[in-house]
């Protein structure tokens, strides 16, 4: 007898999960994310540490609210939207364990390798980045009149899967694709002497460029200190153009200048070099094999976007479907009578 | 003169005449209805045509300049609440509320420069219209509902009850303004939706805690509550009608209010 009545009484987890689940509890926690919001918005600290706290109650209350609210039973649009906005919060925080945010440079004909100027990470992003391969082709940047930056097209070269070439032109709003990585343009972009060097030691010769300041935006600063491989002392390069690049009336292209000298400063020595020349020190020679261009990319790696946009779509749409279902039942014009 | 500087001037002459006309009528109990609505859609046309000259000019929509991003909103502010007006007739009184909160937005606007912008490489896209689209809506939407719950406070007063005396109840303004903020949620979720994908393809990421992208965040989280606390809570119809004036002052400063005092993140440009 006696246990037959006990089965008749609610299960505890259930009380608990119905306070957990109350649109109160709810309503305190849109206030307490609404303040963590504001914080990270005023950058009092990084954005996802701030937020993960109630993120999480509100991901608890709300999968507890979707456990145990006869509402929800009753208006499955309603459902679907506050199960959507769970799916949402979650996929949220998976992304943020996996993601990848980087930034590199690029010379024109080099090939990019997995090699990161800087990077922020997920702490389950894995190593796929070092496994991609692309190279830089020719790019151009057309500027409006007044240094204003209008389209990037730059072209790149890549395998694909099955191992065929491919080749493309990205730039601003459309990304290179590899592997689920994104490779975005940036404003960032710039001129790259490119040198052979040969230390005195006799060592093999190595080619590679130096990238200079970015752009137009250093306009006036194009200098770079570099140290060769293996030396010690650096070398002060300095770009100085023997015409005009950029007229500021006119629309313009952004492209290496064709006359220009490279002025080399070492210790005491002191050279201006042309494409072609070699400048002896004691450490070693240096070759100017010519100007070539350098371009910026951002890289962003975030597997649940499409994922992310399906649940915020099926969300919103839920949404509409909801209130529609429920507006249309009662007339819109007060004191009108019902349809 | 410009042709554009005419037509934008005439339109603002029409509304300023709209607005008194709507003020003076509720005062006087004697709403001169078909004047003020009239005056309103001939200013929307005239406006419109200024905003149609500088398009085609241009080549580009009003989405850059403070000064285009006012005119347009004031057009589409006043297109959605014309349009509800039409529908519903209960709403037109509320034209001595909506007017005056848009004269704020015109008297900014007259201040404004209004020489062309650059459009950024990234503004090429059908996203642009959606995004800015259902921001209008959204706004659109919760100025109704401002203009309903103004309505309410504003009978809470003894000359406010004797204005807006013909009304129905206001437990039945209070739900049409609660209408027209669920649809302002379904807008402002779209707005913001099409916004993520653009700053994606943009700016290489979906959402990053800028100052626009924070204070919509929390607009659309206070709207949320709002909707919630209804449903949890049952307000009396002056808490409800505060609920929606704090939403449009939340999207309000949003909208105008944050590419005022920030110029570097999410403009796009540079
Ligand atoms: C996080 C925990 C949440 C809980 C526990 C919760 C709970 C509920 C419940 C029980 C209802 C039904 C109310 C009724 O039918 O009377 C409801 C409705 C609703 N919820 Fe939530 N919800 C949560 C999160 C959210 C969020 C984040 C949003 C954001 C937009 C949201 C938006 C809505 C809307 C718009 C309705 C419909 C209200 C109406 O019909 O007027 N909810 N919610």
């Amino acid at each position: 007898m006696r246990i037959a009545r006990i089965r008749l009484e609610p299960a505890p987890w259930r009380g608990a999960a119905a306070w957990l689940g109350s649109p109160r509890l709810a309503l305190a926690l849109f206030a307490l994310l609404g303040v963590a919001v504001a914080a990270a918005g005023r950058g009092a600290a990084p954005a996802g540490g701030l937020l993960a706290v109630p993120l999480a109650l509100l991901a608890l209350n709300l999968g507890c609210a979707i456990a145990t609210h006869a509402s929800f039973r009753q208006q499955p649009a309603l459902l679907v939207f506050h199960v959507a906005l769970l799916a949402l919060v979650l996929l949220a925080a998976a992304g943020r364990l996996t993601y990848l945010n980087g930034t590199l440079e690029i010379s024109v004909g080099e090939e990019f390798s997995g090699a990161l100027t800087q990077r922020e990470q997920g702490p389950l992003h894995g190593d796929a980045i070092e496994r991609l391969a692309f190279t830089q082709l020719e790019f151009a940047v057309h500027y409006q009149p007044g240094m204003k930056r209008a389209q990037t097209e730059s072209r790149v070269a890549w395998r694909d899967a099955a191992g065929r070439p491919r080749e493309a032109v990205v730039g601003d709003d459309a990304p290179l694709r590899l592997a689920g990585y994104r490779f975005y343009t940036t404003p960032n972009k710039g001129f790259a002497p490119e040198f052979v060097w040969r230390s005195a030691q006799g060592r093999e010769a190595m080619r590679g460029t130096v990238h200079l300041p970015s752009y137009p935006a250093q306009l006036a600063a194009q200098e770079q200190d570099w140290t060769p491989p293996g030396a010690t002392q650096p070398l002060r390069l300095r770009l100085e153009f023997e015409e005009r690049l950029v007229d500021l009336g006119k629309p313009w292209i952004l492209r290496a200048p064709g006359a220009h000298a490279l002025a080399v400063e070492s210790g005491a020595t002191r050279a201006r070099l042309r494409p072609g020349d070699t400048l002896a020190l004691a450490e070693g020679t240096v070759h100017y094999a010519g100007l070539r261009m350098w371009m910026g990319y951002s890289v962003f790696y975030d597997w649940t976007l499409p994922w992310l946009l399906a649940a915020a779509a099926l969300a919103a749409g839920a949404l509409g479907a909801h209130y529609l279902g429920r507006f249309r039942r009662e007339p819109w014009r007060p004191g009108a009578e019902r349809p | 003169m410009s042709a554009e500087m005419l037509a934008l001037w005439s339109a603002l002459s029409l509304y300023a005449i709209a607005g008194s006309l709507a003020l003076a009528g509720v005062a006087r109990a004697r709403f001169a209805e078909a004047w003020v609505m009239g005056l309103l859609a001939l200013g929307l046309a005239l406006h419109a045509a200024a905003i149609g000259v500088r398009w085609e000019r241009l080549g580009h929509g009003p989405f850059l300049t403070m000064y285009e991003i006012l005119s347009s909103n004031v057009w589409s502010l006043l297109a959605i609440y014309l349009l509800a007006c039409w529908r519903l007739p209960v709403l037109r009184p509320s034209a001595a509320i909506v007017l005056p909160v848009l004269f704020v937005m015109m008297l900014w606007l007259a201040t404004q420069d209004p020489r062309e912008g650059h459009l950024p490489p990234t503004y090429r896209t059908l996203l642009l219209y959606v995004h800015v689209g259902f921001g209008k809506a959204f706004l659109g939407a919760v100025l109704v509902a401002v203009g309903l719950a103004g309505m309410v406070l504003a009978r809470l007063t003894r000359r406010g009850a004797a204005w807006f005396a013909a009304l129905p109840s206001d437990q039945q303004l209070d739900e049409l303004a609660y209408r027209f903020l669920a649809v302002a949620l379904v807008c402002e979720t779209l707005m913001l939706i099409a916004g993520a994908v653009w700053a994606q393809d943009a700016w290489g990421r979906y959402w990053a805690w800028d100052p626009l992208e924070t204070w919509a965040f929390l607009t659309w989280l206070l709207l949320a509550g709002a909707l919630h606390a209804r449903s949890s809570f049952r307000p009396a119809p002056p808490a409800g009608a505060a609920l929606a004036i704090a939403v449009f002052v939340l999207a309000f400063l949003t909208f105008f209010g944050v590419p005022f005092v920030t110029t570097a993140p999410h403009q796009g440009a540079i």
